[in-house]
């Protein structure tokens, strides 16, 4: 057992050797995110191959799609054909074209609704967690405000009253309501690691509170960061959707979830299956793929998933 | 070795390795010793020694990655008419361990806390182990039993109704001790029971030990990173390194007659309470990376006499004084092959300039 | 600001006498640690983790405190590195009274005079960083280098002077590439770094492997040599402090309870509890376990025995032991013990009676 003892224990000492040239933070990076350690887990690599997959489509799909997406055609409601590889809507657009426009502004407006959330919880939980007292006090009122607030339902409300010229408005709307539950996690985790030994040294040697939070605990916390904001984009990414679905985003705009809306306000959704089924499938799969990465990232945040245990000699209290 | 009477455990050439994704680690390989009945035998060695490790294989504790690659450990019972044979523990089945484990063989770990249930009185913990080997007891019989049991490593039988945090951490390890006795077991693995107590509890524990053994005549293998302690409470004594033993004899031999440079490191390594106040060195560089052992002797490295055979062929433990039969090391300091003038006078070590792995080490002397 | 250095410079030069000044001073330090338990609506319990403790470092000298887990050595400690704030009690550095000191203790002003090393290396090191940055940051906050290369430079030499060479192959390293000695010599390189008149060593080595520990309490000793840097080396292995210190405090329970220079301590020790720790510390040249006096354990320090605390343990108590904590009593130059065999005058220390005083 005490080969693997390296974290502790009456007496570790087995130095670990590495011939890495990287920057130290991204060895810290791979060290932290465990790289080695996720070859293993098959899904977190599916998970990573339908996302970049996506991401190839949204990036280069458009070069392939010339013409508007949304030009009208006489052939409408057409079945899938060579021409139209996914059939067309009542109004004769190419599904196959809006698919592949739409993925950019989906993950584009989940992404960036994901970081919203992922900031604010980020100072949130580690500011709160690591000062303690009262701006603990008023900042997890706050969180906790937020965390019962039901989401969905106040995006609605608030999305009815900004106009619907874009579809930005949705994006913040939906990270502003959405990163009280990722501040509570991390608050959590500060907690445990505010009176820890080496943020202590780094009081002792002279930080101040921005760098004991920012530079000190926070590269502690990169994979539940990390796996916060994949599990935010996720709810983004549905919740933009639903937004979408029920006509509350920019209808013209061309996304997954304006195709639904406008699949399902033609009342086609009962015939024409290739209007409704590929956007379905792309958000079943893109969400999917996100939450393969996070139960990826599970496995190295959770430390009862990993084979290694560290055994640690019983600390003395009250010295 | 030939199976004696007195001889409780035999293990022959064990070797356990690791599995990991950089590669297969051998933690123990080829080991061998024997222990005495009712003799303390002591594993001493520090991190990444495999003296742990050696210690769960021959008690069958062992799980993936760790495997053991091969060897035996034969275990020879009391004389009882229908057990003339030794039993190879390394062979036992699920079931058979089972009922090896406990009655023959306990195991007293170095956390108290990890091995008591957190939820439950020590009372039902004592009385869970010996029902799980005795079934069919009646309940006064059982509680009779755990009141005999606390009292023996003293400890009032009220507190057979405490849980385990309200014990303090000698009493916890003292019920360690007394459920590894709840069957009357003929050996006893000890892995650093002291470890985590103060000096003068870890004091009390010891004689506790030494006075039970003396009642019931168990065997004890006793681990520890603590030679001091070893040399004091030992009759035999191993010492490990890189999952290697290189020096193993009895108490008084390996005090009095050190021969392996690791072993004399190992005993110059603690300061002493009397006597003169003098320079102590301890010993240069660090323990191995088991990822990563030196080739040939695997202390070369941190050896002030390492010569050019040392980083090439691996020693093996021998008698290298015809006079002590029971000593063994494995050092090519004694080899006259390697060492055309005989062994140094003195282990006292000596500062190697040009060891480029002395470096980090330094001591006194002064910085660079 | 009060230029709390100022006398450091002459502290230096004088004589390495018994006369040298000291240069950190505890004075009748106390602490209490609320801590949750107690009846619902009663006070909280507080945890009396130390009572009545002085101690003073001397540049250039080694005191130990010596104690085993729950005496308050640590508590002592973090008081001293500005951690902790005292409940009451009066700290000094270089004569000027913490209070007068700018920014109090708990400040840069005074962090850079004080230093402490954690017991843990494997816990003291942040491992999202290198060892660069380990080095570089104190030297920044405290402008021990005004360029890039100074910067550079200066790690190098710290990383030189706890003789990890070489050099510029560690500072790149992350801390989980070293060994635990190794971790420890960064450790010790970063108290180095603001350039401490004062090292307060929390068991540096009690986690580390057997062989590598006189390694690195030989390094502190080099160190404090070097520097006249004033050491105070906290431990529960009395042998180990017997070698490396000048003087021993022992402690019990939160009360220190004998002092002396380490050899006359060893070889004459007047506390019962001292004799009963020296009679436990392993020896190989004993037989068999030493049959010793004063059985038990520690006790808790939420509800301590009154008066002196070893008296449920001690073979020797009296009854005005349960009542009062005796005074110090000096056994001859620089060796007292608080204990009522020694003393005939049966006076008291006040402020330990009764031990359920009230908590401020």
């Amino acid at each position: 057992m005490e080969l693997f003892n390296t974290h502790g224990g009456k007496s570790a000492d087995a130095p670990k050797q590495s011939s890495n040239n990287l920057r130290p933070i991204m060895k810290n990076l791979a060290a932290k995110l465990a790289i080695p350690q996720l070859p293993k887990s098959a899904m977190f690599w599916t998970g990573i191959g339908i996302l970049l997959f996506f991401i190839v489509v949204a990036v280069l799909g458009p070069l392939f799609i010339h013409g508007d997406p949304n030009a009208f055609s006489n052939e409408s409601l057409a079945a899938p054909s060579l021409q139209h590889l996914l059939g067309t809507t009542l109004t004769g657009q190419d599904v196959f074209s809006q698919l592949v426009i739409g993925t950019k502004l989906t993950l584009l407006s989940g992404f960036v609704a994901g970081i919203i959330a992922t900031t604010l919880s980020v100072i949130m939980g580690l500011v709160s967690g690591y000062l303690g007292g009262w701006a603990d006090d008023i900042l997890s009122l706050i969180t906790n405000i937020f965390l019962v607030i039901p989401g969905a339902p106040l995006a609605i409300v608030l999305s009815s009253y900004v106009p619907n010229t874009s579809v930005w408005p949705i994006v913040i709307i939906v990270g502003l309501t959405n990163w009280a539950w990722g501040a509570r996690v991390l608050r959590s985790q500060t907690l445990t690691m505010r009176d820890r030994d080496f943020i202590q040294a780094s009081k002792l040697g002279g930080e101040n509170n921005f760098r004991i939070i920012f530079f000190d605990i926070m590269p502690n916390l990169i994979a539940i960061v990390a796996s916060s904001f994949i599990f935010t984009t996720i709810y983004a990414i549905l919740t933009e959707i639903g937004l979408a679905f029920l006509g509350l985003g920019n209808i013209l705009a061309v996304s997954w979830g304006n195709m639904l809306y406008w699949a399902q306000n033609s009342g086609t959704l009962l015939s024409a299956w290739w209007w409704f089924l590929p956007p379905g499938l792309c958000v079943a799969l893109l969400g999917s793929s996100l939450a393969f990465i996070n139960f990826g990232l599970d496995t190295i945040v959770n430390p009862k998933l990993s084979i290694v245990k560290p055994k640690k000699r019983g600390k003395k209290a009250a010295e | 070795m030939t199976a004696q009477n007195n001889v409780i455990l035999d293990v022959q050439h064990i070797g356990v390795d690791y599995f990991s994704r950089s590669g297969t680690v051998h933690a123990v390989s080829d080991v061998s010793f024997s222990v005495n009945r009712g003799e303390i035998f002591g594993l001493a060695g520090e991190s990444g020694s495999g003296k742990s490790t050696l210690a769960f294989a021959v008690a069958r504790l062992l799980k993936f990655p760790a495997e053991i690659t091969g060897g035996q450990a034969l275990f020879y019972p009391k004389t009882d008419a229908a057990q003339t044979e030794p039993i190879d523990i390394l062979q036992l089945n699920k079931k058979q361990l089972r009922d090896f484990r406990w009655k023959k063989l306990s195991i007293v770990f170095q956390s108290a806390m990890n091995a008591l249930n957190p939820v439950l009185n020590v009372q039902t913990q004592i009385i869970d182990t010996i029902r799980s080997h005795q079934p069919h007891l009646h309940r006064d019989e059982y509680y009779q039993r755990a009141v005999d049991l606390v009292k023996m490593v003293g400890i009032a039988p009220e507190r057979l109704k405490s849980f385990p945090h309200q014990l303090s951490g000698g009493m916890r390890q003292r019920v360690v001790i007394a459920i590894a006795l709840a069957l009357n077991p003929e050996l006893i693995i000890m892995d650093e029971p002291t470890t985590a107590l103060d000096v003068v509890v870890q004091r009390e524990i010891l004689s506790e030990i030494q006075n039970l053994k003396k009642t019931f005549g168990f065997s004890v293998v006793f681990i520890t990173h603590d030679l001091s302690l070893l040399t004091e409470i030992c009759d035999h004594l191993a010492i490990m390194y890189a999952g290697k033993i290189v020096e193993q004899s009895n108490r008084v031999a390996i005090m009095q007659n050190t021969q392996h440079p690791y072993t004399f490191g190992l005993l110059h390594s603690f300061p002493s309470l009397y006597g003169e106040k003098k320079q102590i060195l301890g010993i240069p560089g660090h323990p191995p990376d088991l990822r990563n052992v030196p080739t040939g002797c695997a202390f070369n490295p941190r050896c002030s006499f390492a010569v050019e055979a040392c980083r090439s062929v691996i020693p093996t433990l021998q008698h290298v004084d015809a006079s002590a039969a029971d000593h063994l090391t494995a050092c090519h300091l004694y080899d006259p092959r390697f060492q055309p003038n005989g062994p140094p006078k003195s282990l006292g070590r000596q500062v190697a300039n040009d060891d480029p792995q002395a470096i980090g080490t330094d001591m006194l002397a002064g910085g660079q | 600001m009060t230029n709390i250095m100022q006398n450091g410079a002459s502290a230096k030069n004088s004589a390495m006498g018994a006369n040298t000044s000291p240069i950190l001073e505890a004075r009748n330090l106390r602490k209490l640690f609320p801590v949750s338990g107690g009846s619902f609506f009663g006070k909280p319990n507080t945890v009396k983790a130390l009572e009545d403790f002085s101690v003073s470092l001397k540049p250039g000298y080694t005191t130990a405190l010596v104690g085993e887990s729950g005496s308050g050595k640590t508590t002592a400690a973090r008081i001293l590195a500005g951690m902790y704030q005292a409940t009451s009690g009066e700290i000094l550095f270089n004569g000027v009274s913490s209070k007068n000191i700018s920014g109090g203790l708990q400040s840069r002003n005074y962090h850079q005079h004080v230093q402490l090393i954690f017991q843990d290396p494997f816990a003291s090191l942040n491992v999202a960083h290198s060892i660069r940055y380990h080095l570089a940051r104190p030297l920044q906050i405290y402008h021990k280098a005004r360029n890039k290369t100074e910067l550079e430079q200066e790690i190098l030499a710290l990383l030189q002077r706890v003789s990890l060479t070489p050099a510029e192959q560690f500072i790149q390293k992350l801390p989980h590439e070293l060994s635990g000695g190794q971790r420890q010599r960064v450790a010790i390189a970063r108290a180095l770094a603001p350039k401490p008149s004062v090292l307060l060593a929390d068991e540096p080595v009690s986690m580390l492997d057997v062989s590598i520990r006189l390694d690195i309490l030989n390094l502190l000793t080099r160190l404090k040599d070097e520097e006249n840097l004033a050491l105070l080396y906290i431990t529960h292995d009395i042998a180990s402090a017997r070698y490396f210190a000048d003087t021993i405090l022992v402690m019990y329970a939160g009360q220190s309870i004998e002092s002396g220079p380490s050899e006359t301590l060893i070889k004459d020790p007047k506390h019962p509890y001292t004799q009963l720790l020296l009679s436990a510390a392993p020896d190989p040249a004993r037989n068999s376990a030493a049959p010793i006096s004063g059985k038990g354990e520690a006790p808790s320090l939420i509800n301590p025995p009154t008066g002196c605390r070893f008296h449920p343990r001690c073979p020797f108590a009296k009854d005005i032991c349960r009542t009062g904590f005796p005074k110090r009593t000096e056994i001859q130059k620089d060796h007292w013990v608080n204990c009522f065999l020694y003393t005939d005058e049966l006076e008291t220390v006040s402020s330990n009676i009764p031990a359920h005083a009230p908590s401020k």
